[in-house]
């Protein structure tokens, strides 16, 4: 294979790529302030109380502020299927009861406390 | 599907009827000195003990002997077993119940019932803080709104009914046992921050059947302004307390809701809730109520407060707590008030009560927009407390701690069944003077006269036990078990069992010597919120795990 086919080769793989990314990206735009604000607002009304506490400090779930670990993706689906880990603390499956826009809105939020201490 | 109540179920329990002899009473099991037969230990409800083979000159030597592990950690174990002829009756998350060897901790039964696939949605799922037994049954109540009563020997389902509907109610179920009182089985039902209509109902004992209701919200316009009744919450989810001398049962009521009020959220006083309302446990009718606050806009509810019977100088006094840091004293045959004392250092909810007439003195209710800040904080005050006849002082805990409010408008049908109607946030705050601590007091329990105080930075957070041995038992958030000398407060011994402590310490009698169990797991939603404040709690593990304890 000559370099010319190489490299359409490798942008061919990088476009397919790209688009079996897209199809999995969030449909809104996590760093839209506005999302945020609205994730936030839902979250406070929502998921502090009880359980992940004001603004994620600390609460009777798992923390939810500095984790680099979670992509918007684990976010999402962990909102919308809730968890149930054998024997320990249950979280509600909130797919259904809030819209997908709602669950990425509450995303956005919890990426945007990422660098938060 | 657990659901249906077989024709099967129908026989059997139709059989158990007719083979037990007619009894006017429900009766409960006695409460010889061994013997741990009703969530607050005695008919009196003090969670005090005669027992004294333990006592303050050999504490030091107490040793574990066994521990139970319950095996679901999910919202740990928060629960005050009970203890009947040697036979230890736990109950831990999901409502899995266990009858130990009291001297081996080895499992006689156990029972697990088929919780409906809603437990996953509701907000108030998977708690259990108690069993209650009567008639050689063991009953629950369970966290789908089901009351189920078993067989004492052999742990077999007698029955099993739903009595609340829990998708409808809008999460509304059961996190504490029903109380034996007299005829009836009594249920307190979820409410609070729930959308919906707290309730209270009176079930036969032999059947599961509904007797009667009381809605825990007045039937009252002026009480509750426009339709604020239907999202009103109320409830009753802490044990009652059943006094045999009057034929009463005694409930706090939960607070209503929206917790926090924007303004017209809920026009009026919002009977019954954040009240002590007096049943007839015949009947359901009210026969006295105490509002101890006023259309709540705290969560300063009562429904945390247990009630004691403090017998003295020929007369019995009613005492209860109430979240916002204040215990009253009433005249338990007309609710008449005869003190209020305040138990926490840092209130600024109102200026006082006045405690000959309950009024509250200038109330600071918070206000939409405002930087809200009230003392005391709404977790924490809710575990039971201890009388000791024998020193003449009552063992209670207190939160020291504040919390800054934000109210948010918030439409009730909007609400999902995963989550409350507060209304706002509360947010967990140091108190004024930058502090955020716990504290053991030994009272008078009539004035509130401090006789000890021991200062604690982690919550001292169990309920209190006391004894004849002249030992007060406690645990704290980390997991540590305390014994202190019930006179002077001096600690004579720790065991540190891994989880934190926020269920009861019991003490009982099996195979000739005494034992001591405490509960460990924390749990509860006063471990979610406390984290909040006590941040180095946030990696406190989690744990389930019933540890008896005896003299070497």
């Amino acid at each position: 294979m000559n370099t010319f086919s190489l490299s359409l080769a490798l942008l061919a793989g990088v476009v397919v790529n790209a688009a079996a990314f897209a199809q999995d990206a969030p449909p809104i735009d996590l760093k839209n302030p506005a999302a945020i604000a609205a994730g936030k607002q839902g979250f406070d009304m929502t998921c502090t109380g009880y359980c992940h506490g004001k603004d994620g400090i600390v609460g009777g779930a798992p923390a939810l502020r500095g984790r680099t670990d979670l992509t918007p993706e684990r976010i999402h689906a962990t909102i919308a299927n809730g968890k149930r880990p054998p024997g320990g603390k249950i979280m509600p499956a909130w797919r259904g009861t809030l819209s997908d826009q709602q669950i990425w809105e509450l995303t956005a939020f919890i990426v945007s406390l990422r660098d938060a201490k | 599907m657990k659901k249906s109540v077989t024709s099967a179920a129908l026989t059997a329990a139709l059989a158990a009827v007719l083979a037990t002899p007619a009894l006017a009473q429900n009766t409960a099991p006695s409460s010889g000195a061994g013997n741990w037969p009703v969530y607050n230990g005695n008919p009196t409800s003090t969670r005090f003990s005669p027992l004294n083979e333990i006592n303050a000159g050999n504490v030091q030597t107490l040793t574990a002997a066994w521990i139970h592990q319950a095996g679901v950690i999910g919202q740990g174990l928060v629960e005050t077993p009970l203890v009947v002829d040697g036979v230890v009756y736990s109950i831990g998350s999901n409502d899995r119940v266990f009858a130990l060897d009291g001297a081996t901790g080895n499992e006689i039964w156990h029972y697990y019932p088929h919780l409906g696939d809603i437990v996953n949605e509701i907000a108030f799922s998977q708690l259990a803080r108690g069993v209650a037994i009567g008639n050689g049954r063991v009953y629950i109540g369970t966290v789908d709104g089901y009351g189920i009563a078993l067989d004492q020997k052999t742990g077999k389902e007698i029955w099993n009914t739903q009595l609340l509907d829990t998708r409808k109610c809008k999460g509304c179920n059961f996190t504490s046992p029903p109380v034996v009182a007299g005829k009836t089985l009594v249920y307190g039902g979820t409410g609070g921050e729930l959308p919906g209509i707290g309730k209270i109902l009176g079930v036969d004992p032999d059947t599961g059947k509904i007797i009667w209701t009381f809605e825990v919200l007045k039937n009252d316009p002026k009480s509750w302004g426009g339709d604020s009744r239907l999202s009103g919450g109320g409830g009753a989810w802490m044990p009652g307390f059943y006094d045999a001398q009057t034929n009463t049962v005694f409930y706090g009521t939960a607070n209503p809701a929206p917790d926090y009020d924007w303004g017209n959220a809920r026009p009026g006083d919002n009977l019954y809730t954040s009240s002590v309302v007096a049943l007839d446990p015949d009947t359901g009718k009210l026969k006295w109520y105490h509002q101890e606050v006023p259309h709540d806009v705290w969560d300063y509810d009562a429904a945390a407060g247990q009630f004691m019977m403090i017998d003295h100088d020929g007369r019995r006094t009613l005492l209860h707590r109430n979240k916002g840091g204040f215990t009253f004293l009433y005249d338990p045959a007309d609710g008449t008030i005869q003190n209020v004392w305040q138990f926490n250092k840092y209130v600024n909810w109102v200026k006082g009560i006045d405690p000959k007439t309950g009024d509250l003195i200038d109330r600071q209710d918070p206000k939409m927009g405002e930087k809200n800040y009230a003392c005391p904080w709404l977790v924490g005050n809710w575990e039971s407390n201890s009388y000791s006849p024998q020193t003449g002082l009552m063992y209670a805990t207190a939160v020291e701690a504040c919390m800054t409010i934000e109210i948010q408008r918030q439409a009730p049908e909007t609400v999902p069944l995963s989550s409350y109607y507060f209304g706002g946030t509360p947010s967990p705050a140091k108190t004024p003077d930058g502090q955020a601590y716990s504290h053991l007091d030994a009272r008078d329990p009539l004035t509130g006269k401090v006789a000890w105080e021991v200062k604690s930075d982690i919550p001292l957070y169990s309920s209190a036990l006391s004894t004849a041995g002249d030992l007060v038992f406690m645990g704290d958030a980390k997991g540590v078990a305390h014994a202190y000398d019930a006179k002077t407060g001096k600690e004579l011994w720790t065991f540190n069992l891994g989880s934190g402590i926020r269920g009861g310490p019991v003490t009982y009698e099996a195979g000739g010597h005494q034992y001591v169990a405490f509960p460990s797991g924390l749990g509860g939603f006063g471990g979610a919120f406390i984290a909040q404040l006590w941040t180095k709690m946030a990696d406190y593990p989690q744990g389930a795990a019933l540890v008896a304890f005896r003299l070497k």
